[in-house]
């Protein structure tokens, strides 16, 4: 359990997309997601794809993670697609015993269908090809002109990095708390679903008591180190926009404006 | 020691014990589509709202599910975890609220009550405008489906998230936390 533990399914390797600074990449598939709501039809979605690949080949993911990440949904498309074939009213095409498949439920199923996909794949190469805590720093950065208005930004960003910094320990943690009950003669793996959602109290109260430990432990480190807040704080890594980085991003919204005016 | 950084760690671990809840310790629910599960990531908001207060809890759904969206870990992108804020944020505000005013005998139970019925209420009409029509639902279905599948589902689990936190809470009550 501990090994296999990757935070995020962030992909390391050297690429321009890699390269790219975070704000660029949370900005543009921000943009693409939006114009995905806006456009129908197959031309739109097909530039889109289009758009999306060619990110894809310059990133030099291959395409295999990303088909490797849809395969938990299929059972969620499948539904879809059905639900739009059998009962979507029109011109009917075929009939499947009781049910009857329609020209119209066809095309709006499989419309549907590849804006979900092209809609998760957006995602996820924005994950694979920025790690979580980059794309933290981006979040906080592009929250900033909005502190005026009360939000929180290097807050929201300082609980991320720590919940990320955690992760681990609290696993480690967790495990040895398992360890501890079971050889008390708790079980986790088995028993009904009232059962096995009893048996996990007997982790969640250490967890939870000891992120209350933790907690006073850390605040006091980081106050003793003279933690104030946001204010004056620098960073050990500075974002910074180059000039790729503004052409990409203008390449995405001259992209976007002109397949949502079109199609 | 400020209150202030205290509680912003402490939402960061909470947070955290939450995403690995999420992840290594979600179950098929039987009657249910495979893919909705339970997971008992809103036990931590839930007793956070409890102990520390409404606005604590929301923060640690929050902060879990956009950890969630940048981990890459949740097949839907956005929309699962926006959806799972939606559930356990509002249910853990109206916890934490209902815990507050609620000053008799049974308060516990009439602050997870409430809690479970909003986020279920919430969550049905998250569903209805959002949820589902961006996975393509048709819109006539999406009725029918609410009824049939997100509502029990969300009343289920909110009921089993409650039933945990009772029993976490009986072994400490959370007004005994130090705070």
């Amino acid at each position: 359990m501990l090994n296999d533990l990757t935070i995020g399914q962030y992909l390391p390797l050297d690429s321009p997309v890699h390269r790219l600074d975070p704000r660029t990449k949370l900005l543009a598939v921000t943009l693409l997601v939006a114009l995905l709501f806006f456009v129908h039809g197959f031309a739109g979605y097909a530039l889109v794809a289009a758009f999306l690949g060619m990110a894809v080949a310059l990133s030099r993911i291959s395409l295999r993670y990303l088909i490797r990440g849809l395969r938990p949904l299929w059972l969620i498309i499948a539904i879809t697609l059905a639900l739009h074939l059998f009962m979507t009213e029109g011109r009917v095409l075929a009939y499947l015993g009781p049910l009857k498949i329609t020209h119209e439920g066809l095309i709006r199923g499989l419309l549907m269908t590849i804006r979900l996909v092209l809609l998760i794949a957006l995602t996820s190469l924005l994950t694979l090809s920025t790690s979580p805590i980059a794309l933290t720093d981006g979040i906080e950065s592009l929250l900033g002109p909005f502190r005026r208005f009360g939000v929180p930004a290097h807050e929201l960003a300082m609980m991320m990095t720590i919940a990320l910094r955690f992760i681990p320990t609290l696993l480690e943690e967790a495990e040895k708390i398992m360890k501890a009950q079971m050889a008390r003669g708790a079980d986790f793996e088995s028993g009904h679903l009232m059962q096995r959602a009893k048996n996990l109290v007997p982790l969640l109260v250490p967890l939870f008591v000891g992120a209350f430990r933790r907690a006073d432990e850390l605040a006091t480190a980081m106050e003793a180190r003279c933690y104030r807040g946001g204010e004056g704080r620098t960073k050990f890594r500075p974002l910074v926009m180059r000039r790729v980085d503004w052409v990409a991003l203008g390449a995405t919204a001259v992209f976007a404006v002109v397949v949502a005016w079109r199609f | 020691m400020q209150k202030r950084t205290r509680r912003l760690v402490l939402i960061g671990l909470l947070a955290s014990m939450s995403f690995l809840l999420m992840y290594f310790a979600e179950f098929p629910l039987p009657f249910f589509p495979p893919f909705l599960k339970y997971d008992p990531s809103g036990v931590p908001s839930v007793l956070a709202a409890l102990a520390i207060g409404p606005g604590t809890g929301v923060a640690v759904e929050l902060v879990k599910s956009l950890l969630f969206v940048l981990s890459g870990k949740d097949p839907t992108g956005v929309l699962g975890p926006a959806a799972a804020f939606l559930a356990g944020g509002s249910m853990a505000l109206v916890c934490g609220l209902a815990y507050r005013r609620w000053r008799r005998r049974g308060r516990l139970w009439v602050a997870l009550g409430s809690g479970v019925l909003a986020s279920t209420a919430l969550m049905s009409l998250g569903n209805y405008f959002v949820f589902l029509p961006a996975y393509g639902v048709p819109p006539g279905e999406v009725a029918g489906m609410i009824v049939r599948v997100v509502l029990p589902f969300n009343l289920v689990k909110g009921v089993i998230t409650g039933i945990l936190v009772f029993a976490a809470a009986r072994r400490f009550p959370p007004e005994n936390l130090s705070w």
